[in-house]
């Protein structure tokens, strides 16, 4: 008989054994993960009577199907995402990329714009370059892939990107970040657009991620923030084994993973203030937010969190603090992360930040934010008041148990049956293959989570009725939430790791009204008004939107305001609050249609397209 | 002679409980030096006294069974499993043997294994309590909730009312969220281990959690109060005191037990997270900055992002 191990022992294995037999014996502190991220302790797997992990399973056979895959109808399946190789030994081959809906051609459609990653090979130019595309929409369902003619291909490894009229000439643009030289694609008023990154200042270099748009200091100009990853050497890449990086930070409860992103130097974050005459300028030291520690920055976010007409600054990051700027309106921001309460969860710990969002999903009128994290790790919804403190409510607010072994990267707040409460959607997808041959209760594609509203800050998971978009299992990356039918329902696109993008057309069976706005801005707002702030009221209730640009995982959301009306067919008012600090009021507004309303006259008329 | 008391010293040794007890050592002539080793518990002392004797007698099957135990206790469980492998061979193990492998397996953070061994033992003797027990941990370990709550069980037939049992069923129920059970189980081992000397103070804090969990922090304050009563050098226990408080609106007693906290593990991101929301929720705001200056300083350094249970590192 030989007790002697069948394994040679991990090498990360460099605690004190005694102590950890002895933790045997009783007490909370135990199964801790370590590895190269930060995440919860590992919990129990939970399985559904098929004994598949809930992140692949836990299907309903009857219910509303509130979303229905329609990517192939639509035209969207014959492009692919693609990055890196499938054994994903690398970090860079883990983190996929995002999607943005914007409106390029102004029809009053939505066309789709998603990022593809590349190979080392392709980048080598050893094999054909990956492109980006971007689909045009063609008003009935399907969209057309016009990248070739619109020359936004991006061939390069590519990350994130955002929409937003940074020349304010009332066409929106395009950022693309990417491992390398990001792009700025102005749009060129024709259905074309040109790369003037290198011009305006602003391709930067490096691992650049999930960037945002947002006026910070007032003047008018969308201004650009882009967060650094971390350094990656494809010529010394950070290999398992490899002496460019700790051992412990490549393995998973164990298991031997790629390395990172704790191991790697981390990047700084960019802040390019716009200077009105195509060019930026780097202003990130000068006004606080250049990242100094270093951490793995992968979504940010502009949004005013005070109410005082300049936008605060969010940054999520990877197994680091989180960062929440204070606009002090004189052209700087100040760290606040941690008296914020937004740099940690409730438990005082960093999370896997993937992606982030806000809203007033209390309808309080001052919003609230969601974070995405790793499996293992419940899914964050902070309530704020208004004042710059956010308190943890995942708990209380029914989220955390179920979300917990998801790793989750995008995630929006949308009012899917449009009650008038916001709710809450996650796309989710392991980075660890090796997630599908361990009993870790997790699984490497990973199905949505929807959460539905039902008022007083708490949330019910809905259902993921067989056969609908909720059941389906993806590998999902960045999303972006939007009106792309024009029909008053959010729907999502996705772009999938590795795979076609999924279309998630919003189907619910609920009949509640609507309304959309579509703001201009003039004069010292921003045309796409990105900044403004408004609140509607109708049949008692009064709810806020905020134009915002970024967020979710490296996304770009549909920049027209949604708002559902439950049953009222008539808004009593309409607020808005433009970036420029002036108020304008509507009243009596019909519900179920799409409005644009001008700064400049104070006009509101109906799209065209509705 | 000198080789026969020796090995019945061994095979005492070999039989007494596995792991967190001290073997009785029982007198023997030959090997007083080794009795004294194990009975202060020097064992890497210990360990090279039993290679000088088994170079010279290595036949002896007790002394390698010995000195596999002696090097799990010096905390080699590599060695002290080539040990049993040679024990092995010349007898075959006792339940408190595999349990002893086990335990090596255990600190080897391989769980598998260790349940592997473990089902050995207590199918070789369903009375092993610290089998049944350490097989509990280890099904818990690996997540196999039920069958942990069914060996803590048997661990409670056998030794009836142990607290330990009863709490670790309290972390099985509630690992597998039967709420109602694990605080039952977690009342039954605080009330059992009324009867003790010693006082653990885990019971009282996995309670307290669980009842604040719930949304009842009034409820929870008693228990998480005696928990830093009965281990006042414990990090995490002050500082869910002090965040109970905090939730209460108990500032400045918040304050107060979160300072513990910060001096307990100063180099803990929480605690002094904790405390800067305390102070930010007091309205002491230079005071909170301090604090969150100390978790950013912290952050990415040596430090932890998680406070350490010290009653259980």
């Amino acid at each position: 008989m030989s007790f002697v191990r069948r394994m040679e022992p991990s090498k990360s294995r460099g605690i004190a054994l005694l102590g950890l037999l002895f933790v045997m014996l009783g007490g909370i502190a135990f199964a801790q993960t370590g590895g190269g991220v930060s995440t919860g302790k590992a919990g129990t797997a939970v399985t559904d009577s098929q004994h598949r992990p809930i992140t692949a399973g836990g299907y309903t056979r009857s219910g509303d199907p509130v979303f229905q895959d329609v990517t192939r109808a639509a035209g969207l399946a014959a492009w692919q995402h693609h990055v890196g190789a499938k054994e994903r030994t690398l970090i860079s081959e883990s983190l996929g990329s995002g999607v943005a809906l914007f409106d390029y051609d102004r029809d009053g459609w939505l066309d789709i714009y998603l990022v593809n990653g590349s190979t080392v090979e392709a980048m080598s130019a050893k094999a054909a370059p990956l492109h980006s595309a971007l689909f045009h929409n063609n008003h009935d369902g399907t969209f057309t892939d016009v990248t070739m003619a619109a020359g936004v291909g991006n061939e390069r490894w590519g990350v994130g990107v955002i929409a937003a009229d940074f020349d304010d000439d009332g066409w929106p643009d395009l950022y693309v970040t990417n491992m390398g030289k990001n792009r700025l694609y102005r749009n060129n008023r024709n259905g074309t657009f040109t790369d003037v990154a290198g011009i305006a200042g602003v391709d930067l270099g490096g691992w650049s991620t999930g960037a945002t748009a947002g006026d910070y200091d007032g003047d008018g100009l969308l201004d650009l923030f882009v967060p650094g990853y971390a350094s990656f050497d494809f010529a010394h890449p950070p290999l398992p084994g490899a002496n460019t990086v700790a051992s412990n930070t490549c393995t998973f409860r164990g298991v031997t993973t790629f390395c990172g992103p704790r191991g790697l130097l981390g990047t700084p974050d960019h802040l390019f203030h716009n200077n009105g005459d195509g060019t930026f300028a780097d202003v990130s030291a000068e006004a606080g937010v250049a990242d100094k520690p270093g951490y793995y920055g992968l979504a940010s976010l502009f949004v005013d969190l005070d109410g005082d007409g300049f936008p605060e600054l969010l940054v999520g990051n990877d197994s680091t603090p989180n960062y929440m700027y204070r606009n002090l309106r004189n052209g700087k921001l100040q760290d606040e992360s941690f008296e914020s309460g937004f740099a940690v969860n409730g438990e005082g710990r960093e999370t896997a930040t993937m992606g982030v969002a806000a809203a007033d999903f209390r309808n309080s009128g001052e919003l609230g934010l969601a974070t995405t994290t790793f499996s293992d790790d419940y899914k964050v919804l902070y309530d704020g008041d208004g004042k710059l403190g956010f308190t943890d409510t995942s708990v209380s607010a029914g989220i955390a148990e179920l979300s917990t072994p998801f790793l989750s990267w995008a995630v929006g707040f949308i009012d899917f049956d449009r009650d008038g409460q916001k709710d809450l959607f996650f796309a989710n997808g392991h980075v660890y293959p090796q997630a599908d041959q361990q009993n870790w209760g997790t699984s490497f594609a990973q199905r949505p989570l929807l959460f539905h509203n039902i008022g007083a800050g708490k949330f019910h998971a809905v259902d993921a009725v067989e056969g609908s978009g909720l059941a389906r299992t993806l590998t999902a990356r960045g999303a972006a939430f939007g009106d792309l039918f024009n029909d008053g329902r959010i729907d999502v696109v996705i772009n999938n790791l590795e795979g076609p993008p999924t279309l998630l057309r919003n189907t619910s069976s609920d009949t509640h009204h609507w309304v959309e706005l579509q703001l201009i801005g003039s004069g010292k707002s921003n045309h796409g008004a990105i900044g403004a702030r408004v609140f509607v009221t109708s049949g008692g209730l009064r709810q806020r939107g905020d134009v915002l640009c970024g967020g979710s995982f490296a996304s770009s959301s549909d920049p027209r305001l949604f708002f559902g009306l439950n049953d009222a067919a008539l808004i009593d008012e309409v607020q808005i609050v433009w970036p420029d600090h002036t108020v304008q009021t509507v009243h009596k507004l019909t519900a179920d249609h799409i409005y644009v309303i001008s700064e400049a006259d104070h006009s509101v008329n109906l799209q065209p397209a509705n | 002679m000198a080789l026969l008391s020796f090995c019945s010293v061994a095979r005492q040794l070999s039989a007494a409980p596995a792991l967190n007890q001290q073997p009785v050592v029982a007198t023997c002539l030959a090997s007083d030096a080794v009795q004294e080793l194990v009975g202060h518990q020097q064992w890497v002392k210990a360990v090279q006294a039993l290679h000088l004797f088994l170079s010279q007698h290595s036949s002896c099957p007790d002394a390698q069974y010995l000195l596999g135990y002696v090097l799990l206790r010096a905390n080699q469980p590599d060695a002290s499993l080539k040990a049993y492998s040679e024990a092995a061979k010349l007898r075959p193990p006792s339940s408190d043997d595999f349990t002893s492998v086990a335990s090596d397996y255990i600190l080897l953070t391989d769980y598998s294994d260790a349940q592997r061994w473990l089902l050995r033992a207590v199918a070789m003797s369903p009375v092993n309590p610290q089998a049944w027990y350490l097989l509990g941990r280890t099904q818990y370990n690996l997540d196999l909730n039920d069958a942990a709550i069914e060996s803590f069980n048997h661990s409670l037939i056998v030794l009836p009312h142990d607290p330990k049992s009863e709490y670790n069923l309290g972390l099985a129920y509630e690992r597998l969220q039967r709420i109602d059970l694990a605080r039952s189980a977690y009342q039954t081992a605080i009330e059992w281990g009324e009867a003790k000397e010693s006082k653990d103070a885990q019971p009282f804090l996995d309670l307290g959690l669980l009842i604040r969990s719930q949304g009842s922090p009034q409820e929870a304050l008693p228990y998480l109060q005696k928990a830093a009563g009965f281990s006042p050098g414990n990090p995490l226990v002050y500082q869910e005191l002090g965040r109970t408080l905090n939730d209460l609106g108990r500032f400045e007693e918040a304050i107060v037990a979160l300072k513990v906290a910060t001096s307990l593990a100063p180099s803990a991101e929480p605690p002094h997270f904790f405390l800067g929301r305390a102070y930010r929720s007091a309205g002491r705001s230079l005071e909170a900055s301090e604090q969150f200056a100390i978790v950013q300083k912290l952050t990415g350094n040596a430090s932890s992002s998680t406070t350490p249970n010290t009653d259980h590192p």
